[in-house]
């Protein structure tokens, strides 16, 4: 059973090497020759006035928030939607549609608060 | 596998159901009516939708005491048998907390109305999420289930808490309240973890029997879970070294969300510490004791230097809280099914009686309650026998109450509480909540003072309160004399219960 | 693991990563090639005959660049954020099944890396990393630029992810499995796409939400040269910008890859290829099959971006939750009601 977890520890062994390998190339190989202008930030010509890690806007957290709500959600309808097929076999299918079809309006119900509420207005 | 729910099946989850099914339509209706509309709709629609769940509850308690008439089978499907319990006693917890939840409603339709930007909708809709998950909390057999319902009931009151985002004070406390109770909510997540980690079970009668006498007591990963598990209870509670954000964010919150958390989460955060009882590591027994006389002192000498009422009350509610862990030492430590059904009782009804009390007292803070805050004091209520005499006679019983005095129900549900604890050879605990209570009596009658022999102040408006607001409190001031002249009217409704 | 599993697994591992890097390195020329044609230019065409060798020139160059950093960036996390955004797309190669299994004297050798049961998630898992390196990168750079494209980057490809999740959860629904292997042999009678409405419209969804998860035209607000400069990449320079560079099209070349998979039979041609006796023989036919409907969605990335202008900001998000969203999650809805109903 884990076994089968084996190739992608190997894989991520490949992948890390590879980008390893990238990078140190690169920082070995290149020349440098650093000076002020070089090591100061690109604002197209203009010397920056402020440090860029300022605030920014709280849409961003607002959607980062709502993502997770709605990830967490469709997380939950992994497994209704892959035993779907299994339990219609099994004569089960109504009861875990109506369990689907309740979870969805819920779901359904939330987009639409965030929706009427503006949540998801850009202006 | 069957999939089938049966008829018992929805029977059982009918309060629930009903909860939900309105308080999506709360939204519903918050979402596509006009503010006029909404401001005339909805009070009135939560009010239906708690009373038929408050029916559905007494009606399940009816059919589920012996010798009244049952349903074909009372036996839970399939479905439902892992993770719920049909019986008395969680008909008994819907029905509290569906009355609580109703009566929070009355109390805050006027004082809604007072509001800058009254939050229709959300407001009724958080307030009948907060029942849903409390009785899912009570009901739940599996730990993971109540999880969620502790959960569901915790967003519903940080949200309500920060209501009034406009307000420094509100948000405050909304934050305080959210931090704290997020970190309980992880910490009981976390021993549950580990008590699945040493028992392999998170149902919760298995894991009483595991650790029931003649067995080997739960040890390492289990007894560290249930310790765990037990810190986040009562940090709900509000247990003495687990309290300091009662104050704050009581003092902070809408007063009707005050009364909600002191009556509401104390009733849940009680019917699971009942429950889980069994889970609680047997090395650290001893403890429950201290906690109790911990929380005692500190509720009654923090109280006594409040002039704030609403943290007068959270200090009393600390105290509160550690009378019943008075009780609740006779079914941790207590002999046999004997003194531990008698403290089960005892718990019920003081939390009844306690919930009652509390929602009278709140009631009337939360109909004087005007902008400025200043007249929740000592201040404020002076000489308000001679302005309201309707208030003043409420506040004042609910303050008897709380002190325990004789024609009231607080006295009986103190003297259940320490009979159970002193049968159950609980001395120590029982004597010092008996001093407790003498100690409260002062600031208690401090209340009475104020109402009474203190002259009013030049203005003095009172606002009016709605029909529903004075219904509140009027039902729960005669509830708490008809409970004190005639303490059997809630003490036979109690004797099935079983657990 | 025996030493012959040990062996398959590395073979796989040398064969499927190399075609991934191989194709997204070559696609770095056909963006170039295409953009000329479709703009009546020559392109590159100086290095080898038809500018063949123009990726390799330009991996040369890249390795020999000067690394700069600017002053007030965060060394580590700068150096981080290239790594952190190339690898979940090369990891995303582990569970893709580029061709049918080998059936060998019995034995069954999935030709996926991984053939895991929970391939989906471990797509989706390595998807909502993608964000990381992005987000590390435009923050690290400490240029607002930067910041501004990693913010908007990260929400994109959040947004999108929703309606990518519910659309990859109908394709569970239709085959009941999250292996990817048993999803693309679901489809052996009939490819997802054609399963007329659910199958068609999921396929749009996912099609549209991999140019955003990718961010490739028209959904490239990340970099969005005419107001961000070059977004979260605007500081980067030699390998660290390549590692950008090749994590993009490597992303693409997965998200195709995955399309393949979920809509369009994977390997499998009208039951041609599936008849094969000979299971060499099967398996390199699959494999060219999967490799020419990766091609034809490569070639679908690159026309679009040189055809389609530019969302605004706004349209995107409207389009990520208004518009994606609840169609995906109706579209679940009625699948659910098909496949319960015993109709699929």
């Amino acid at each position: 059973m884990l076994a089968d977890y084996v190739p992608i520890l190997i894989l991520l062994l490949v992948v890390i090497g590879f980008v390893v390998f990238n990078l140190a190339v690169s920082e070995i190989l290149g020349r440098r020759r650093a000076t002020r202008g070089k090591a100061s930030t690109y604002e197209c010509g203009i010397d920056p006035e402020t440090n860029a890690r300022g605030r920014f806007s709280v849409k961003f957290f607002l959607v980062a928030v709502l993502f997770i709500l709605f990830d967490i959600e469709s997380v939950f309808l992994i497994p209704l939607g892959v035993n779907l097929k299994a339990f219609a076999a099994a004569g089960a299918g109504t009861f875990l549609l109506v369990e689907m079809i309740l979870f969805m309006v819920v779901l359904g119900l939330g987009l639409a608060y965030i929706w009427r509420k503006g949540g998801l207005e850009w202006d | 596998m069957d999939f089938r729910l049966t008829t018992t099946d929805l029977h059982a989850l009918l309060p629930l159901v009903i909860l939900s099914a309105g308080a999506c339509l709360v939204l519903l209706i918050d979402l596509f009516l006009r503010e006029e509309a909404r401001s005339r709709v909805l009070p009135p629609l939560t009010s239906l939708i708690l009373l038929g769940a408050l029916g559905a509850g007494i009606e399940q308690y009816i059919s589920l005491s012996p010798g009244s008439f049952r349903f074909p089978s009372e036996r839970l499907g399939p479905l439902l048998t892992p993770i719920w319990r049909h019986q008395v006693f969680t008909a008994v917890g819907a029905i509290l907390l569906c009355g609580i939840a109703l009566a929070v409603h009355w109390i805050s339709t006027s004082w809604l109305r007072e509001e800058d930007r009254p939050a229709y909708g959300e407001y009724q809709c958080l307030l009948l999420l907060f029942p849903i998950g409390t009785i899912l909390l009570i009901g739940a057999r599996n730990l993971m289930l109540a999880f969620v319902g502790l959960e569901i009931f915790s967003v519903a009151l940080y949200v309500l808490t920060a209501m009034r985002r406009t307000r420094s004070r509100a948000v405050e406390a909304g934050l305080k309240y959210f931090l704290l109770g997020a970190f309980a909510a992880a910490i009981f997540l976390y021993g549950s973890a580990l008590i699945y980690a040493g028992k392999g079970t998170l149902d919760l009668p298995d894991l009483g029997a595991i650790s029931r006498e003649g067995l080997p007591a739960p040890v390492g990963l289990a007894a560290l879970g249930g310790g765990i598990l037990f810190l986040a209870l009562f940090f709900k509670a509000s247990v003495a070294p687990f309290h300091m954000w009662t104050p704050d964010v009581y003092q902070g919150a809408p007063t009707p969300i005050t009364a909600l958390m002191s009556t509401g989460t104390k009733t849940a955060a009680f019917f699971l510490l009942i429950t889980a009882a069994r889970l609680f590591p047997h090395e650290i027994l001893p403890l429950i004791p201290i906690l109790a006389i911990v929380s005692i002192l500190v509720g009654n000498a923090g109280a006594l230097r409040q002039t704030d009422l609403k943290r007068l009350l959270a200090y009393s509610g600390v105290a509160h809280a550690g009378y019943l862990l008075v009780a609740y030492c006779a079914i941790a430590l207590g002999q046999g099914h004997q003194d531990a059904h008698t403290a089960i009782r005892a718990i019920l009804y003081y939390l009844a009686v306690y919930g009652i009390t509390n929602l009278a007292a709140f009631g009337v803070l939360a109909w004087l309650e005007r902008r400025e805050e200043s007249v929740l004091t000592f201040e404020g209520i002076r000489g308000l026998g001679r302005r309201n005499p309707f208030c003043a006679a409420v506040l004042a019983l609910a303050a008897l109450s709380l002190a325990g005095i004789p024609p009231t129900a607080g006295f009986w549900a103190k003297y259940q509480v320490f009979a159970a604890a002193l049968s159950a050879g609980q001395t120590t605990a029982a004597v010092v909540g008996i001093l407790g209570s003498v100690v409260g009596l002062y600031y208690y009658l401090r209340i009475l003072v104020a109402l009474y022999f203190e002259p009013a102040p030049e203005e003095a408006r009172i606002p009016a309160a709605g029909f529903a607001g004075a219904l509140t409190l009027g039902l729960s001031g005669a509830a708490i004399l008809l409970f004190g002249i005639f303490p059997s009217l809630l003490v036979d409704p109690l004797i099935h219960i079983r657990l | 693991m025996t030493t012959a599993a040990l062996i398959a697994t590395l073979v796989k591992i040398a064969v499927f990563f190399g075609i991934t890097i191989s194709l997204a390195a070559v696609s770095t020329l056909f963006e170039r090639k295409i953009s000329a044609w479709i703009q009546q230019r020559y392109g590159p065409n100086r290095v080898g005959p038809w500018g063949v060798l123009q990726p390799l020139a330009d991996g040369l160059k890249f390795i020999f660049k000067e690394e700069v950093a600017p002053a007030g960036a965060n060394r580590l996390l700068f150096r981080l954020a290239p790594a952190m955004a190339a690898a979940p797309a090369f990891m995303t190669v582990a569970v893709v099944p580029f061709t049918f299994p080998l059936i060998l004297d019995g034995t069954r050798i999935p030709m996926a890396i991984a053939d895991i049961d929970i391939g989906v998630l471990f797509f989706m898992a390595m998807g909502s990393l993608a964000v990381y390196g992005i987000m590390l990168g435009g923050w690290a750079s400490n240029n607002k630029y930067s910041l501004l494209g990693g913010l908007r980057s990260s929400a994109q490809m959040i947004s999108y992810e929703l309606a990518m999740m519910v659309s990859v959860i109908t394709v569970l629904t239709l085959a009941g499995s999250m292996n990817l292997t048993r999803i693309f042999e679901a489809q052996i009678p009939l490819w997802n796409i054609a399963v007329f409405p659910v199958g068609t419209i999921a396929f749009g969804i996912f099609l549209i939400a991999a140019f955003a998860e990718t961010n490739r035209h028209p959904f490239d607000l990340a970099e969005c040269e005419t107001e961000l400069v070059g977004g979260f990449h605007t500081e980067y320079s030699s390998m660290k910008f390549a590692l950008f560079f090749l994590g993009e099209y490597s992303a693409m070349v997965m998200m195709s890859g995955l399309i393949t998979t979920f809509f369009l039979g994977g390997p499998s041609l009208f039951g041609l290829v599936n008849g094969i006796e000979d299971p060499w023989i099967k398996v390199l036919a699959g494999l060219g099959v999967f490799l020419a409907k990766v091609c034809f969605f490569l070639f679908l990335f690159i026309w679009v971006r040189w055809t389609i202008p530019r969302f605004r900001w706004d349209q995107l998000m409207h389009l990520g939750w208004k518009l994606l969203l609840p169609l995906s999650l109706a579209n679940l809805l009625l699948a659910g009601t098909l496949v319960a109903t015993g109709v699929l």
